[in-house]
């Protein structure tokens, strides 16, 4: 039997919801597809877990991302994220990027000189023009999803 | 206004990302179950809570057309206390997710299935998230105002693309 809605993959739940909305759906996905060519992918996915972990998105937090995986990202890594500032299994590119993440995710408008100059130093401005685009797309979609299964029991 | 510094050049995303999140806020923009007043007050709400010197700068014709003034604007932004009911839900619906979006107030989702459909919920909440584009160019530092010191107008064209005013009408003040 299929699993109600809101339990599935969040593709999934994209293709529910916007069933009626094909050319806001086809754009959404060629927005999440165009981000994981843009961004290496062990970056982006642990980023995007950092995300749901922020926003509290259970269903990404059991997700992975394929190209993620295929690239190396182990989950003895993933155990240790939410302690990323104080581990060491993490270099600095993605501590310069999970750091962006959180102040993107929580206070944009705070964000400083400094962190944005981290990711700079690291990914050089056109890879920070490309991550920072890549994770809009990740948070808006955990964003519309937590909405969604609060608004409507099932896609409308 | 917060001050911040551009800390980029003049770079744009990779091809085909830049695409997309183009095209798909235009896809947003084509969808007409909310009036434009509404859409206007959830763009300025976005437009504050992420402090986009950008969006805050522009005011969306339409919603002019309907009556939206600077008066009411100015009114929503202290506390829109004496905005209609449904438009204080859709406001309230950008502020949930914007802050907490798994975490909807019951009274807000009873308020907001009470004034909207579902279809409409589901433009308000893609409306949403289309506004948020703005955290790219606030992170970047380079949500400039459009018109330095003013207001200038926003229009889309017929495919959901901005009309971005020209350098030359910017600079001459034509079109305001």
């Amino acid at each position: 039997m299929t699993p109600p809605t809101f339990e599935r993959p969040t593709a999934e739940v994209l293709d529910a919801v916007l069933a009626d909305h094909g050319g806001v759906l086809a754009q959404l996905s060629a927005a999440w597809d165009a981000a994981w060519d843009a961004v290496d992918p062990v970056l982006l996915e642990l980023c995007r877990l950092r995300v749901a972990m922020l926003l509290g998105c259970a269903a990404e937090l059991t997700a992975r991302t394929p190209a993620a995986v295929a690239a190396g990202l182990g989950e003895d890594v993933i155990a240790v994220l939410a302690d990323w500032p104080r581990s060491d299994r993490f270099d600095a590119r993605q501590r310069a990027c999970l750091a962006f993440t959180e102040q993107f995710v929580i206070d944009v408008a705070g964000l400083d000189d400094a962190t944005a100059g981290a990711v700079r130093d690291e990914l050089g401005e056109q890879g920070l023009v490309d991550f920072v685009s890549a994770l809009l797309v990740i948070e808006q979609r955990q964003r519309l999803r937590l909405t969604w299964a609060q608004l409507f029991t099932e896609a409308p | 206004m917060t001050e911040r510094s551009a800390r980029i050049g003049r770079v744009a995303a990779a091809r085909p990302l830049r695409q997309a999140l183009t095209d798909w806020q235009a896809a947003v923009v084509l969808l007409d179950a909310i009036d434009p007043v509404t859409t206007e007050l959830v763009r300025l709400r976005c437009a504050h809570h992420h402090d986009c010197h950008t969006c805050k700068s522009v005011r969306l014709v339409i919603a002019r057309d309907e009556g939206l003034d600077e008066a009411t604007i100015a009114e929503a932004e202290r506390s829109g206390a004496s905005l209609p009911a449904a438009q204080r839900a859709a406001r309230a619906l950008a502020d949930a997710m914007m802050s907490a979006p798994g975490e909807l107030p019951a009274t807000l989702l009873a308020e907001l299935r009470e004034h909207y459909s579902d279809a409409e919920l589901l433009e308000l909440s893609l409306d949403v998230m289309k506004w948020n584009y703005q955290k790219v160019p606030v992170s970047l530092g380079v949500d400039f105002e459009v018109r330095p010191g003013e207001l200038a107008e926003l229009r889309f064209d017929a495919n959901g693309h901005w009309m971005r005013p020209s350098a030359a009408e910017v600079a001459t003040g034509a079109g305001s």
